[in-house]
C-alpha cells in the first residue's frame, strides 16, 4: 500500500492559497498547500471543522479559483480549464466529485438512470454508449435495475450515495474528490460505502482525494493521510505511520479526541491547551498556525516552524512528538 | 448488495392516501370547479347553436324545458350565455396565466440564478410593476390601447407576471446552492440547460400553485373591466358584460344577474381554494 510511485502524479497541487474575508479582516482559508496524488492512490485530507478542507477541494475541482498557487490534473491546469464551459467539460472527464449530502446532490425530480447519465451528457458519447456506461456504473455500485426508475425520495441515504458515486465514476475519471462522502450516513451504512469505494479504486484504477473528519473513515480507505490546521498542512505520510507515530501535536490531538480511550489518556496540559480559543492569525504571520493550542510551544514557534521530511512521513513542527517518546497516549483509533 | 439498514424511505403516495388527507372544503371546491367546467363545455353542445342569438320574442322567458334558466332581456338563453361567458373567462385566464407565468418564470429564474447586476436590474423592474395598483393600471392601459381581447390579455399579463417573478426568484436563490446544480455546472452544462433541466422541474409546483391563485384573479379582473365597459365588447360574451347588460332589470328580473354573479363567485372561490391549499402544502 505504501510503495513509492514514480509515475507522474494525477493531481499536483502547488502553493495553493485561498484568502477570504472573515469577521475580523482577511485570513488564509488555505495557505501554501502543496501535495500530490499518484494514479490510483487514495489520499485523505483530515482536520477539524473550518480547517479549510472544503476550500482545497473546491479549488482542486475548479469550483473556486484560488488566490494563488496552481492545480494540475494529469498535467492540465485546472484553474484555467474551469474558466470556460468547454474546459469544464474536459475537466469532467478526468475529475469527478462525490458530495457530502446525498439529498442536495441529486435532483429530486429525476429518476436514478437520468441522474447518473447527466455526468456523461457532454462527454461526446453516443446515446447507446452512455446508456451502457450508466447501466455498468449502477451495477458497480450495487443498484439493481429495479431501482433505475426510482427517484431520490424513494431511496435510502446509502442508496442515494451509491447513485452519487455511480454518477461520478460513469465518465471514468482519473481522480475522484470526495468531500465527507459518508458523514451524513448511518454508521451501519458507512462501512458498506467505504468498502464500495475501496473496491472501485482497485477495479477502476481511480485516484481518490477523500476529505473526512472521522479518522476511522480515513484509516479504512486512505494510503496516505494529510492533516490540515487553519489552512495549512501540518503533517502527512503513509496512513499507518501517521496514525501509529503522529509527530505533530495537532495530529496527536485529533487521534486522542477520536476515541473515548484516547480522551482519557490525554494529559491535562494537552487537554487545556487543545480547548483554548484561537483567534485567526494575521495574513503575514510566519509562526506555527497551531501555537495557540499547543502544549509544546516555545518562543521560537511564534516566528518559525521547522519542516522535517523523511521518506514516508513529513511534518511541520519545532518540537515534534518522537516515536520513542513515552506518550501515555499512543492510541490506535481502530483498537 | 443492498443496505441492511436503510434510512426511512418515503413511500409512493397512492391516490387514496392523498384523498384521505385533503380537507373537505378543498373536496367541495374541486367538485364545484368540475361542475362549472362541465357546464361551460357541455351546455353549448346540448343547446341549439343560436341559443345565444338575440331574439326579442323570447325576452325574459321563465325557466322551462327549452330554456333551463330562462332568458335575458335580449331573449338569449341564460344557461348558454353563462356557459359561453365561463369559456371566455377561463380561456382568457389560461392565456394570461400561460404568458405571464412564462415571463415571470424567466425573469425570476434568470435573476435568481445569475445574481449580481442582472438580478438587481430585474429585481428593480419587478418592484416597479409590483408598486402599481393592478386593476387600475389595467383599466388605464386598456383604455389607452382601445378595448379588445388582445389588449385585455396584454394588460392582464402586465399586472400579473410579477406575482410569478418574485416567488420563482426566491425559490431559485435557494435552488442554486443545491449541490446537484453545482455538479451540473461542473459538467459544463449551459445556463439554459441548467434552467430547463433542473430549475424548471423544481419550480413546477410553484408555477401550478401560483397559477391556481392567479386564474381566479384574472377571471375577476376580466369581468370587472368588461363590466365597466373597458374590456370585451358586445357581441363578445362575458360574465361581466352579461351582468352589466342585465343590471338595469335587477328589480323586475333578477335571475340573470344573480346567476351570473353566483357562477363568477363560485368559479373564482373554488379555484382559489384549491390554489391556496396547494400553496399551503408546500411549506
Ligand atoms: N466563500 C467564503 N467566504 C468567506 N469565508 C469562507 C468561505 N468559504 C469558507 N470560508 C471560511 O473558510 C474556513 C475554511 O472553511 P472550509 O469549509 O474549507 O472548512 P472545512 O475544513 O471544510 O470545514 P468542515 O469540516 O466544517 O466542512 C472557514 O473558516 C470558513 O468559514
Ligand atoms: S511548532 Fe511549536 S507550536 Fe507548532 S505544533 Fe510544533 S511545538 Fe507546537
Ligand atoms: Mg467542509
Amino acid at each position: 500500500m505504501t510503495q513509492v510511485r514514480d509515475e507522474t502524479p494525477v493531481l499536483d497541487v502547488a502553493g495553493l492559497s485561498q484568502r477570504f474575508a472573515g469577521g475580523s479582516g482577511h485570513f488564509w482559508a488555505a495557505k501554501d498547500v502543496s501535495f500530490q496524488v499518484a494514479p490510483a492512490e487514495a489520499v485523505a485530507l483530515v482536520g477539524e471543522s473550518g480547517s479549510g478542507k472544503t476550500t482545497v477541494a473546491q479549488a482542486i475541482s475548479g469550483l473556486q479559483a484560488p488566490t494563488s498557487g496552481t492545480v494540475h490534473l494529469a498535467g492540465q491546469d485546472v484553474v484555467r480549464l474551469a474558466r470556460t464551459r468547454r474546459g469544464r467539460r474536459d475537466l469532467a472527464g478526468r475529475l469527478q466529485m462525490v458530495f457530502q449530502d446525498p439529498y442536495s446532490s441529486l435532483d429530486p425530480t429525476k429518476p436514478v438512470f437520468q441522474l447518473v447519465e447527466e455526468s456523461l451528457l457532454l462527454s461526446g458519447l453516443s446515446r447507446p454508449q452512455r446508456h451502457e456506461r450508466v447501466a455498468e456504473s449502477l451495477d458497480i455500485v450495487g443498484l439493481d435495475p429495479v431501482q433505475h426508475a426510482r427517484r431520490p425520495r424513494e431511496l435510502s441515504g446509502g442508496q442515494r450515495q451509491r447513485v452519487g458515486i455511480a454518477r461520478a465514476i460513469a465518465p471514468r475519471p482519473q481522480l475522484l474528490v470526495l468531500d465527507e462522502p459518508v458523514a451524513s450516513l448511518d454508521v451501519s451504512v458507512q462501512g458498506q460505502i467505504l468498502q464500495l469505494l475501496d473496491d472501485i479504486r482497485t477495479r477502476e484504477n481511480v485516484a481518490m482525494l477523500v476529505i473526512a473528519h472521522d479518522l476511522g473513515v480515513v484509516r479504512a480507505i486512505a494510503d496516505r493521510t494529510l492533516v490540515m490546521y487553519r489552512g495549512s498542512l501540518v503533517e502527512g505520510g503513509a496512513t499507518p505511520r501517521v496514525f501509529a507515530e503522529p509527530a505533530h501535536p495537532n495530529t496527536q490531538g485529533l487521534l486522542w479526541s477520536a476515541t473515548a480511550h484516547g480522551q482519557q489518556a490525554m494529559p491535562t496540559a494537552a487537554k487545556i491547551a487543545l480547548a483554548t480559543d484561537a483567534a485567526p492569525l494575521p495574513l503575514a504571520d510566519t509562526g506555527c498556525p497551531f501555537r495557540a493550542r499547543c502544549w509544546r510551544r516555545t518562543a521560537e514557534c511564534d516566528t518559525d516552524v521547522a519542516r522535517v521530511e523523511t521518506e514516508a512521513h513529513w511534518f511541520a513542527c519545532n518540537h515534534p512528538i518522537s516515536a520513542s517518546e513515552e506518550v501515555a497516549d499512543r492510541v490506535d483509533v481502530t483498537a | 448488495m443492498t443496505d441492511t439498514m436503510p434510512t426511512p424511505i418515503q413511500p409512493h403516495p397512492t391516490p387514496r392516501s392523498v384523498l384521505r388527507r385533503v380537507p373537505p372544503i378543498v373536496t367541495v371546491a374541486s367538485a364545484v370547479a368540475v361542475v362549472l367546467l362541465l357546464w361551460a363545455v357541455l351546455v353549448p353542445l346540448l343547446n341549439p347553436a343560436d341559443a345565444t342569438a338575440v331574439d326579442p320574442a323570447r325576452r325574459f322567458t321563465p325557466p322551462g324545458p327549452d330554456a333551463l334558466l330562462g332568458t335575458d332581456h335580449l331573449g338569449r338563453d341564460l344557461a348558454s350565455m353563462i356557459a359561453v361567458g365561463l369559456r371566455t373567462s377561463i380561456l382568457m385566464a389560461l392565456t394570461v396565466v400561460a404568458v405571464s407565468g412564462a415571463l415571470g418564470w424567466l425573469v425570476g429564474a434568470v435573476g435568481g440564478y445569475v445574481g449580481g447586476v442582472t438580478d438587481n436590474v430585474l429585481g428593480r423592474l419587478m418592484d416597479v410593476f409590483n408598486a402599481f395598483p393592478g386593476i387600475i393600471l389595467a383599466i388605464a392601459l386598456v383604455t389607452v390601447l382601445s378595448p379588445s381581447y388582445s389588449a385585455l390579455v396584454l394588460v392582464l399579463v402586465l399586472v400579473t407576471w410579477v406575482n410569478y417573478g418574485r416567488v420563482i426568484r426566491a425559490r431559485v436563490l435557494s435552488l442554486r446552492r443545491e449541490e446537484y446544480i453545482t455538479a451540473s455546472r461542473m459538467y459544463g452544462t449551459s445556463l439554459g440547460r441548467i434552467l430547463g433541466r433542473h430549475v424548471l422541474p423544481n419550480t413546477g409546483d410553484l408555477l401550478l400553485s401560483i397559477s391556481l391563485v392567479q386564474i381566479p384573479n384574472v377571471m375577476l379582473a376580466e369581468s370587472t373591466i368588461s363590466f365597466l365597459g373597458f374590456g370585451l365588447q358586445p357581441p363578445q360574451v362575458s360574465l361581466g358584460l352579461l351582468i352589466s347588460s342585465e343590471k338595469d332589470y335587477l328589480q323586475t328580473n333578477a335571475m340573470p344577474v344573480l346567476v351570473a354573479g353566483a357562477v363568477l363567485v363560485l368559479a373564482c372561490t373554488s379555484i382559489a381554494t384549491i390554489g391556496l391549499y396547494l400553496r399551503g402544502k408546500e411549506r
